[in-house]
């Protein structure tokens, strides 16, 4: 549904994106993952041809988008990352609104919008005006704003910034929904648990460059860690330290204020080896844990950083 | 038709800013040509003084005199207490005391006038009565030289008609000016007090970063989207002068209904308009926040206003003021609203200055709509 081939966007000697590839199937829910700055927003709004670029190329349901494509901006929702909407105007007048600017017969809007409204669960607000909603009332609104008029495809750009937990949920429960119904999402987020529990498909961004992509089991594969263990309100010396390195399948150890990380790579039986250690040794702990990879990981082991840095 | 009807929709929203600015103006307007109209009825209206008048000649020309004042003034008759009467002049209970001196009548055939007048200081109240008395007197020695006896000049000179004054009728209204002129004067202040502020606004709100993101992003072809914000803008701006003009004719209706150079304001008032809506358009896509709006439009709305004369007559404006003045349009708006209110008949010469007036602010609406749209690309281009 979406190819970008060396995309290439630059703001003065700063390179946003660079040479981006990715690839988008009809029916995913593909998340684009980076930390603030790596390029995710630039490489949405070329993508919706709001920014001219210096290089690559970028083609939508199989055709490549031009600022003048409207045909194809007909089939796109988007819902920006700070919220976009009319003070002046009414949650309902609103979505009314943006959904005029698609749908042009008024029975159809109306049953849109209230379509969008019951979606994002603002039946009990429609009359309010965006200054009166919380913060996640506000994100609800906004990307009501951006699905009222059905798109196949739906670019969500950070929308669960600044919102409480149940506004949260709310969020990334009805974009799976949007999914189920035929829509194809890309989501990006600098919030890797969010991706992980909605997105099918990853990439991963960095300097505006796409270091992996891939299914989020792919993306773990694709590192070394297999499963880290953690031991708090433990004290160990030197010795200690070199022995449980030597350890089978454990490649880096952390020790600080008495609590060790130990990243394993991928095999079976880490943690009991690392318990019967301790045990032979005699060495008494407050805490032991076992984790398997995050996509944090992933990040960490590719670009030396973790995600929120 | 989505995006016209938004601004249309924010308009409304906002009519509460838009009554206000109106009701400003509508006050000041009313307010001025008010005490522009006491004023003048003040300056040509015949003044009445209480004069004390003691007469110490008691002759028949002195009883005549007397009869004569108390056709013009509210005369009282008193005795000859110097002490008194000077009480009641500084009390104010008099605004003149009029001593007819003994031998009046007598000075009188000799051709002069014995009569001594007092008024409290500072005032002109003596001046006035003296010429009346002056004139009086003239008329009867008039008279008398042509053979009439005193008493018959005496009568003749009470019976005559004071001379009618004959103003120079420049602008068919008598030299008063029309009450609408100065409806017409404030016009700008009004237009780009509310434009700025409500137009303004509501098309910076449209160009927030985000908003205008969404609008690229959609279906609607960013030319229409132009093109309807134009339309919008043309739209609510015939709204606003069609309000004014309806609230002008309901104002003042007699002063309208004589005027024979009206279509001639609705031109000039109709530019107006449109440069006004050019300048908000210009405020609307120039600012960088929501709060720059007020604290542009304001000043920049007020300052042209002082500037081009809407405020201070552009007679009263020093040489160097209206030099510059002459760069904004809502100055060549004035001047030919001035013209207008001063002529009636807009021909030959005044008609000359009055086309050039208008022809001038039609290039400024031309050059502020492409600066407007310049300003609107280079934005769109620096994307």
């Amino acid at each position: 549904m979406i190819e970008i081939k060396n995309l290439v966007k630059r703001y003065g000697d700063l390179v946003a994106l660079d040479h981006l590839n990715l690839e988008v199937s009809e029916g995913e829910v593909f998340g684009l993952l980076g930390p603030n700055g790596c390029g995710k927003t630039t490489a949405i709004s070329c993508l919706l041809a709001l920014l001219k670029y210096d290089k690559g190329e970028i083609t939508i349901f199989g055709k490549e988008m031009h600022p003048d494509s409207y045909d194809m901006k007909r089939k796109i929702g988007i819902v920006p990352q700070e919220v976009a909407v009319f003070e002046e105007l009414t949650v309902a007048e609103n979505i009314d609104y943006f959904c005029g600017l698609y749908v042009k017969d008024k029975a159809q809007r109306k049953e849109c919008v209230e379509q969008a409204i019951d979606f994002v669960g603002l039946e009990n607000h429609r009359k309010m005006r965006p200054k009166q909603l919380s913060g996640g009332l506000l994100r609800r609104l906004n990307i009501a704003c951006g699905i009222a008029h059905k798109p196949e495809l739906i670019i969500l750009d950070e929308p669960t910034v600044a919102v409480d937990p149940q506004s949260r949920n709310h969020i990334l429960e009805g974009i799976q929904r949007l999914n189920k119904e035929g829509a194809t999402i890309i989501y990006t987020s600098h919030y890797m648990e969010e991706v992980e529990q909605i997105c099918t498909r990853i990439a991963i961004l960095d300097h505006g460059r796409n270091i992996a992509s891939g299914t989020k089991e792919e993306l773990k594969r694709m590192i070394k860690t297999g499963e880290r263990i953690t031991i708090e309100g433990v004290a160990l010396d030197r010795e200690h330290l070199q022995q449980i390195r030597e350890l089978p399948h454990v490649f880096q150890i952390d020790y600080k204020n008495q609590k060790i990380v130990i990243c394993c790579s991928s095999a079976k039986q880490n943690l009991m080896r690392v318990l019967h250690y301790l045990q032979e040794n005699e060495i008494s702990f407050g805490k032991i844990f076992s984790e398997m990879p995050t996509l944090n990981d992933v990040f960490l082991e590719i670009t030396g950083k973790e995600l929120r840095d | 038709m989505t995006v016209f009807k938004g601004y249309i929709k924010m308009t409304k929203k906002n009519i509460g800013i838009v009554l206000m600015y109106f009701g400003i103006f509508l006050g000041i307007a009313i307010a001025i040509n008010a005490t522009f109209q006491k004023e003048n009825k003040e300056g040509f209206a015949a003044q009445k003084l209480d004069v004390a008048v003691v007469d110490l000649d008691e002759s028949e020309m002195s009883k005549q005199l007397v009869s004569y004042l108390k056709q013009k003034h509210q005369v009282t008759l008193q005795k000859d207490d110097k002490a008194k009467l000077a009480e009641e002049l500084y009390y104010q209970k008099h605004n003149v005391v009029l001593r007819i001196l003994e031998g009046f009548e007598e000075k009188a055939e000799k051709g002069e006038i014995g009569i001594n007048l007092t008024n409290s200081p500072g005032s002109y109240n003596g001046i006035y009565l003296e010429q009346q008395i002056n004139n009086f007197m003239r008329n009867i020695f008039m008279y008398r030289a042509a053979g009439y006896s005193t008493e018959e000049g005496c009568q003749k000179a009470m019976q005559q008609k004071e001379s009618n004054v004959t103003l120079e009728d420049l602008n068919g209204n008598g030299g008063k000016l029309p009450a609408h002129g100065s409806f017409f004067q404030y016009l700008p202040y009004l237009f780009l007090a509310v434009f700025g502020a409500v137009l303004g606004k509501i098309l910076f709100t449209f160009r927030r970063r985000e908003v205008k993101n969404r609008l690229m992003a959609s279906a609607v072809p960013l030319i229409r989207q132009n093109a309807e914000t134009i339309l919008a803008f043309f739209v609510i701006g015939m709204m606003m002068y069609t309000v004014c003009i309806v609230s002008m004719m309901l104002l003042y209706g007699d002063s309208v209904r004589s005027a024979g150079n009206l279509i001639w304001y609705f031109v000039n008032g109709f530019l107006c308009m449109l440069s006004s809506l050019e300048v908000a358009f210009i405020i609307g896509v120039m600012v960088k926040s929501e709060m720059q709006i007020n604290t542009v439009s304001t000043p920049v709305s007020l300052g042209i206003c002082f500037l081009c004369g809407v405020f201070v007559p552009l007679n009263v404006m020093g040489a160097q003021t209206k030099a510059v003045a002459k760069f904004l349009p809502i100055y060549w708006y004035e001047s030919v609203n001035n013209l207008l209110m001063k002529y009636e008949d807009v021909s030959g010469a005044i008609g000359k200055q009055v086309l050039v007036g208008l022809g001038i602010q039609v290039l400024f609406v031309f050059a502020l709509a492409s600066a407007g749209m310049a300003i609107v690309r280079y934005q769109q281009q620096e994307r």
